[in-house]
Parts: structure tokens; C-alpha cells; sequence
């Protein structure tokens, strides 16, 4: 449990990034955490060096809607967790098609707890 | 209507230290848009903090970023303590405090150097570069490493400065100081320079904030945000304010930089008079749990640590958010309307660390 | 104007700002972590270095007596002589110079030497 927490649903999202907006937050960035079978996505935000966090948690293969055309930074971040972990954002402004930081032959989602990394072999 | 052309700028470009690609779409001289494409210095370091023992992940966080590895430590370090309560003793905290202004310092000289190149001053570069050999020596004498220090410990620091190297550390400072002020009559006096950065690459207030702008790109709009403020390490106890500039262009960030390394001298020398006697570093036993999310400002801005332990010597997520991947969004929305000529200072004046953005 | 000829003639009577690098030689300073070494006579193999080396540098063989440093993994972090409990590894601050085949240093007991393999 982060300081200064919010656990909300998955719906609720847009609204309230929308709620944060206007109040003068700022996106900081989204946090993914592996939890086995779901993911626990956590949204930072900032306002007057105060940290705002929103929390939820989604299964594995559910489609998140994506918070780019509210923040455009979040792009970024969202891009970024597609190639990590494999997770689907609906309505993201600008696609990379998993290829933002990996290429194809890593593989799908290294950062998932199932991901084993292979060693090389001279060393 | 002009035909729309597509012109790669980089990954390899003479002003880019480090490789990252913008697509830059073109309308004759014109860049109506820009494509980012970064992972060529993907290293997982994230999935290697899991495996890691929580102590060794230090060595291993350092080596995010070459530039600011002593913060990125800290930040770590800050992070791990709070959530195994531990207190730091006071002599640690303000020689956190040094080891980061020196960090600062160099990092800034380095950036300056490179802006001082990507406008075709070579002399300059050569200065600012010399100027920041000082710097790195009073890293090495201190810490045995010219970059990466590793100095920093769960618990407080690992090498403490005598009174010898204070001496020898103020003296150099002084030297800096002087120099310094050589360096700043050029950039912000001089002809050319003023020609090549005055409303170049501008980045409005509103702009800033809602691209989630750090560090001097967003203070140099205007935005009176630095992390240091809410007084982390010893910084509560020193006296500074936020240096701000107001015209968000590449001159206003240059500027912003150069007067923080005059802060940042200043820091260091309130710090030396301040810092007290005692131990270096507490005792550190078992291991964290629990979930924190901690920040600390770094030469290029905030930077985000969310730590996720669950008690074992090992960590179940660390997850960093590093100020150039925030400042990217910024910058996709600054090139558009420039010329081509004017990319590659708009591309350096956010002090790209491509390392540091793709760890 | 006259700014610049008085930096024309400092530059003409003063002397270059870098070292004539092979000929001047820097000392370095106290302290530094250029290279890293073990004494094989006062090391007890007791394979706290290797537990602790976050790049796994380090291997020492308890039975045989043998400890073995992989300089090319190695980051100089300074944790291994900050723990070792007989202070048998030291720090030399003389950095090591570039070499053709990747070396392992290794240390044994009574014989000292420098052995060939290709990491």
C-alpha cells in the first residue's frame, strides 16, 4: 500500500485521470506489477511535489483502455508496458506494435514472472 | 501544399551521444512531426534487480545511468531505508548531499560541452570539458572512481572526506567558480550563441505540465518544480531555491542549467560548513517489505523509484521512471515547426540519457 | 578587440593545458579502485568474496585452494576487500592495461600464477 492511495475499477479510469487533469495533476508514470495470474497496474501523479497514486488491478489478456489522448506522455509508458509485459491498451495515439524497446527475438512480455532469461553461452 | 518527406535523424548523429531515432516528417525544410524510436540500449536491468540480492542491486541500479549513477543510488538507497526504518546518521546524509551537487556539476559541465558542440563551438567544449576534469578528480580522490562512485550503502555511505580532501575539494571549487564565470560571459552574451538558442524550440508553461515535463526543461518554462526542496538527504537543513527561467526556449534552458552549477557550488560549500561529526553509515539487519514509491531530482530531473519487496532478500518489482523518458513527450512537441538545422540543439537542450529512458 | 589580444598572448607564453600523455604520467590518487588483487598465503578460501560479488566475479575453489577472478566481469565496486574477513584482497589504484585475450586471474596457494583461458 503505496502513501496517498486510491484503488479504483477499471470503468472508472477515464473519469477519474479526466477528475485529476482538471484539478492540475500531473502524470508522473504507470507502474506494472506481475502478480501471477492478474497484473496490478499503478498510475503516479503529481501535484505540488505531493504523489497521487491510483491502483487497480486487471486479469491477464484484458484490454486496458489507454490514457493517451488524456496525457500524451502516457504513451510513452503504455508502449513501453505492451513490450514488457504483454498488456493491450485500447485507443493508444500513437502504436508501436511491441517494438518500442524489444525486438521480435526477445520474445513476448520479458518481464512477466514466466519470462526465463537465457544466459549466453561463453560466458 | 509541399510533398511530405520522411528524413531519419539518427540513430547514430554526431550531436546524439547515445543512439535514438526520431522520424522526422518533413514539409520542405520544415518538421511538421516526429516518430520516436528508442530501444537500442535495452538492457533489462529492471528484470535484473530481481534476481539480485537487495544490496547488490545497488551496483546494479548505478549502472542506469553513467551520468547520475550516485542518484539513482540514493533514490534506491532512500527507498529501502524508509521501508525498513532506518535512520540515517547525519554526516551520511550530508555527504550524500556533496557526492550529488558534484554529480550535478558534472553532468551539467558535460551537457554544456555538448551544446557548446552541437552549435559548432569547439573551443568552448574543450573549456566546459576541461572545466569538468576538476569535478572528476574530486570524484576520484573521494571515491576511487571518476564515474560510477558507488559510495552510497543501505544505511548511510561508504567512504567518508577528510579534512585534507575538504581543503582540496573547496579549493577546486573556487578555481570552478572563476572559470565558470569565463564560460558564462560567452554563452550568455555572445552573438552567435544568443543567435543559435533565443526562441528556438519553445515549450509553453501549459505545454510543460501537460507533457509531464522535469527537471531544467520544465523550470526553464517557468514551472518552479525541484525535487530538492521538500529537504530528502540534508536539504531541509541547506538554503537554495528552484532557479526558474521564463521563456521556455533552449536559451532558457541552457541558462537554468549554468546558474545550477552555481548553486550547486554553493550547496556544496553550505553543506561542508555544516556537516557534522559521526558515523558514516547504520546498521542494516534484515530485509523490506511493503511497496514505496520515492523521488529524487537528478541533473536531468525527478526521477521515479517504485519499490515493491516482500521480505526476502529479493525484490519483486523495482520499477524507475528516469527524467529524459519523461522529457520525451516534450520534446516530440517541441521540433514541430523548426527547421532541420535547429533539430539537433532542440534534441540536446533536453539532456538526453538515452540509458537512463530505456535502462 | 583587446580582450582577445591578451588572450593571444597568454595562449602564445603558457603552457598547454593537457599532459604529453606517455612522457607525463598523472599520479594517481590514494584510494582509487584500479585493480584488484588477493594474497594467497593470508586468504583462508572461506568463499565470503564469492557470495558477495554482485557481478560473480569472483570463484573460489575451498578444496584445491584456489580463488580465480574474472577481471572482465569484475565493476571494482570494492565490496570483496570491504568484507574479506583476513584483508587478504587489496585494491591497487594502477589500472589494468588493455589486453589481447581475455585473462583470469587466478591465486593459489604456494604457486602464483598467471593462467591462460579463454572466457
Amino acid at each position: 500500500m503505496l502513501d496517498n492511495e486510491k484503488i479504483i475499477e477499471l470503468q472508472d479510469l477515464k473519469k477519474e485521470t479526466l477528475l485529476l487533469k482538471n484539478q492540475g495533476y500531473r502524470y508522473i508514470t504507470m507502474s506494472c506489477v506481475d502478480l501471477g495470474d492478474s497484473f496490478d497496474l499503478i498510475y503516479h501523479f503529481d501535484k505540488a511535489y505531493e504523489i497521487y497514486n491510483m491502483r487497480f488491478s486487471v486479469a491477464k489478456g484484458t484490454i486496458v483502455p489507454s490514457l493517451s489522448d488524456v496525457y500524451f506522455c502516457a504513451m510513452l509508458t503504455e508502449n513501453e508496458l505492451k513490450d514488457l509485459f504483454g498488456l493491450e491498451f485500447s485507443g493508444l495515439v500513437l502504436d508501436c506494435g511491441g517494438n518500442l524497446l524489444i525486438t521480435d527475438e526477445v520474445g513476448a512480455a520479458p518481464m512477466t514472472k514466466q519470462y526465463v532469461v537465457k544466459a549466453k553461452e561463453s560466458e | 501544399m509541399a510533398k511530405k518527406t520522411i528524413l531519419p535523424f539518427g540513430p547514430q548523429h554526431p550531436v546524439l551521444p547515445e543512439p535514438i531515432q526520431l522520424q522526422l516528417v518533413m514539409e520542405d525544410e520544415i518538421v511538421v512531426e516526429a516518430i520516436p524510436a528508442i530501444g537500442y540500449v535495452h538492457r533489462g536491468l529492471e528484470k535484473l534487480t530481481e534476481t539480485k540480492a537487495i544490496a547488490e542491486n545497488i551496483f546494479v541500479v548505478e549502472r542506469i545511468c553513467g551520468i547520475c549513477s550516485f542518484m539513482h543510488a540514493l533514490c534506491y538507497c532512500q527507498g529501502i531505508e524508509s521501508l525498513m526504518n532506518i535512520t540515517v546518521p547525519d554526516r551520511s546524509r550530508f555527504l550524500r548531499v556533496i557526492w550529488g551537487e558534484l554529480h550535478r556539476l558534472h553532468s551539467h559541465h558535460l551537457w554544456l560541452g555538448l551544446l557548446a558542440d552541437a552549435f559548432g563551438f569547439e573551443s568552448l567544449f574543450m573549456q566546459c570539458w576541461r572545466n569538468r576534469e576538476m569535478v572528476m578528480d574530486i570524484m576520484e580522490m573521494t571515491a576511487g572512481s571518476r564515474v560510477i562512485i558507488s559510495t552510497n550503502a543501505l544505511g548511510g555511505v561508504r567512504r567518508d572526506i577528510d579534512s585534507d580532501q575538504q581543503k582540496f575539494i573547496l579549493n577546486s571549487l573556487n578555481k570552478l567558480q572563476e572559470e565558470l564565470d569565463n564560460i558564462k560571459r560567452v554563452f550568455s552574451d555572445d552573438y552567435t550563441v544568443n543567435k543559435r538558442l533565443v526562441d528556438v524550440a519553445v515549450i509553453s508553461k501549459e505545454d510543460a505540465h501537460e507533457l509531464g515535463a522535469v527537471g531544467p526543461v520544465m523550470r526553464a518554462s517557468g514551472l518552479s518544480f525541484d525535487y530538492r526542496t521538500t529537504g530528502y538527504a540534508a536539504y531541509n537543513e541547506l538554503d537554495f531555491e528552484p532557479i526558474v527561467e521564463q521563456s521556455g526556449d533552449c536559451y532558457a534552458r541552457m541558462m537554468v542549467r549554468l546558474r545550477e552549477c552555481y548553486q550547486s557550488i554553493d550547496i556544496i560549500r553550505q553543506a561542508f560548513a555544516k556537516l557534522p561529526e559521526g558515523p558514516i553509515a547504520s546498521p542494516v539487519k534484515g530485509f523490506p517489505s511493503g511497496e514505496i514509491a520515492t523521488r529524487v531530482e537528478q541533473p536531468r530531473g525527478e526521477v521515479l523509484y517504485y519499490i515493491k519487496a516482500n521480505g526476502t532478500n529479493h525484490l519483486d518489482r523495482l520499477r524507475v521512471r528516469t527524467p529524459t523518458f519523461a522529457n520525451i513527450p516534450a520534446l516530440l512537441k517541441m521540433v514541430k515547426g523548426l527547421t532541420l538545422a535547429d533539430i539537433p540543439i532542440a534534441i540536446l537542450s533536453i539532456d538526453p540519457c538515452i540509458s537512463c529512458t530505456e535502462r | 578587440m583587446f580582450a582577445m589580444v591578451k588572450n593571444v598572448i597568454k595562449n602564445l607564453f603558457s603552457r598547454p593545458s593537457t599532459r604529453l600523455f606517455p612522457y607525463q604520467t598523472r599520479e594517481f590518487f590514494p584510494n582509487v579502485r584500479g585493480s584488484i588483487d588477493n594474497d594467497p598465503e593470508v586468504c583462508i578460501y572461506c568463499g565470503a568474496c564469492q557470495m558477495r560479488c554482485p557481478s560473480e566475479a569472483i570463484v573460489v575453489n575451498r578444496a584445491e585452494k584456489v580463488w580465480t577472478i574474472n577481471p572482465y566481469k569484475c565493476i571494482l565496486c570494492g565490496v570483496c576487500a570491504q568484507i574479506c574477513p583476513k584483508k587478504s584482497i587489496a585494491i591497487h589504484s594502477e589500472y589494468v592495461h588493455p589486453q589481447s585475450s581475455k585473462v583470469k586471474k587466478i591465486r593459489q596457494k604456494k604457486v602464483v600464477e598467471e593462467a591462460q583461458s579463454h572466457a
